[in-house]
């Protein structure tokens, strides 16, 4: 049976109340749904956690992507003694650096990223909130780009601790795991990315 | 606490990670230090501006091409079930004649081989040239019967091994002497 995904936004509460792992062994046993559940759980997060390390929202969503396959493809190797989010996490996190890296030899790729978040930049605002005033939309605009501007700047392996932590609320241990770093390793790097954001930041908001 | 100890607790002072005594001396020195309470706000106020960005969702495209994905992935994962599940007879007649092919060609060069290994090597007769006795050399009288230096046998043997150094070498040993000898069949032919 194909693992047709239907990709609804609603989930039968059977499945709600389900923690990952019941999720991941009824889909080992053949439940082809369980899979659509897994997506639905984690496609925004790890979009969310790719876009902000690679800066690049088509590219982040090929990526997450990719995610879903492996796991399609792997899920009966996973550890189920493990957590599944920090699996996920792991393997979304190795394809962001190693899109990062492709990057970097590659000066065609980046070119393109720029070019089209220029374009982005020419999009008009009618898509944003139509309630609000037109410099309120401004300035949470231009904040916002500020702020994706600063958290780029970061070191690779400083703002993948950061995102983890700040945005997906992961603790020091998991942060670690997905890593593949020691605890003592997160803990500076999270502290040194810290300061370093807000070092980057403080002087365009005085 | 010094300023070094805030700023290396720092991190965890954020978290909630210290326990209640050094959260205390943290909040004591985050009270009597301006420079660590700019610091400490500093940082808190970048993080919120952090954590408030927005979420971004997933195209409307998304989950179609994810789909579609899928189902690729699906299709070859079935290709290499099936090729785990044994070989067709096709396959087999083709693997086997295969393996045929290679014995036979395996046997007819090791024939050929086993054969070659039978006959006996035929090196190159060495053709020498029999020495001249020096004594004989250097007991010849002066004259156009006398064997030149430049023709003795130990320059005839090395030009002729192809050792371009070896007999320059030797002529250069030898030329006071040739050139001795030359003068005197000179004086010997005016006479």
């Amino acid at each position: 049976m194909a693992a047709e995904v239907a990709f609804k936004r609603i989930v039968a509460p059977k499945w709600s109340t389900m923690e990952d792992s019941a999720v991941v062994g009824a889909f080992l046993a053949g439940d082809e749904r369980a899979f659509q559940v897994l997506v639905e759980r984690y496609q925004t997060r790890l979009l969310n956690f790719v876009y902000r390390t690679i800066g690049d929202r088509e590219k982040a969503e090929d990526l997450v992507q990719e995610v879903f396959i492996r796991v399609y493809r792997h899920l009966h190797r996973f550890d189920r003694s493990k957590k599944f989010s920090t699996w996920v996490y792991t393997i979304a996190s190795n394809l962001a650096k190693n899109e990062l890296r492709n990057r970097s030899r590659n000066p065609l790729v980046l070119f393109q990223t720029i070019r089209r978040n220029w374009e982005d930049e020419d999009r008009p605002l009618q898509f944003e909130d139509p309630a609000s005033r037109p410099d309120d939309l401004y300035r949470k605009r231009h904040l916002r780009e500020l702020v994706e501007a600063s958290v780029a700047r970061l070191p690779e392996h400083h703002r993948q601790v950061f995102i983890l932590r700040e945005l997906e609320g992961k603790s020091y241990e998991e942060i670690a795991e997905i890593t593949a770093c020691n605890l003592g390793t997160v803990k500076s790097r999270l502290n040194r990315a810290r300061t370093s954001f807000a070092e980057i930041i403080a002087p365009a908001l005085r | 606490m010094d300023c070094g100890r805030f700023r290396d607790n720092h991190a965890a002072f954020i978290d909630n990670a210290l326990d209640e005594v050094e959260l205390s001396a943290m909040r004591t020195h985050r009270a009597e230090c301006a420079d660590c309470a700019d610091h400490d706000a500093t940082i808190r106020r970048a993080l919120l501006l952090f954590r408030n960005l927005p979420t971004i969702e997933p195209s409307a495209e998304f989950g179609r091409r994810l789909n579609a994905r899928l189902r690729a992935t699906e299709r070859s994962l079935a290709w290499s079930h099936a090729g785990t599940r044994g070989p067709s007879w096709t396959s087999f007649a083709w693997a086997a004649s295969g393996v045929l092919a290679a014995g036979y060609i395996l046997v007819a060069n090791f024939g050929h081989v086993a054969s070659m290994r039978h006959q006996e090597l035929a090196l190159a007769p060495v053709v020498v040239t029999a020495p001249v006795p020096s004594a004989t050399i250097d007991s010849a009288p002066v004259g156009p019967m006398r064997i030149s230096p430049m023709a003795s046998p130990a320059i005839v043997a090395s030009v002729s091994m192809g050792m371009p150094v070896w007999p320059a070498a030797l002529l250069a040993a030898q030329a006071p002497m040739h050139f001795a000898v030359t003068e005197f069949q000179v004086v010997s032919l005016r006479r």
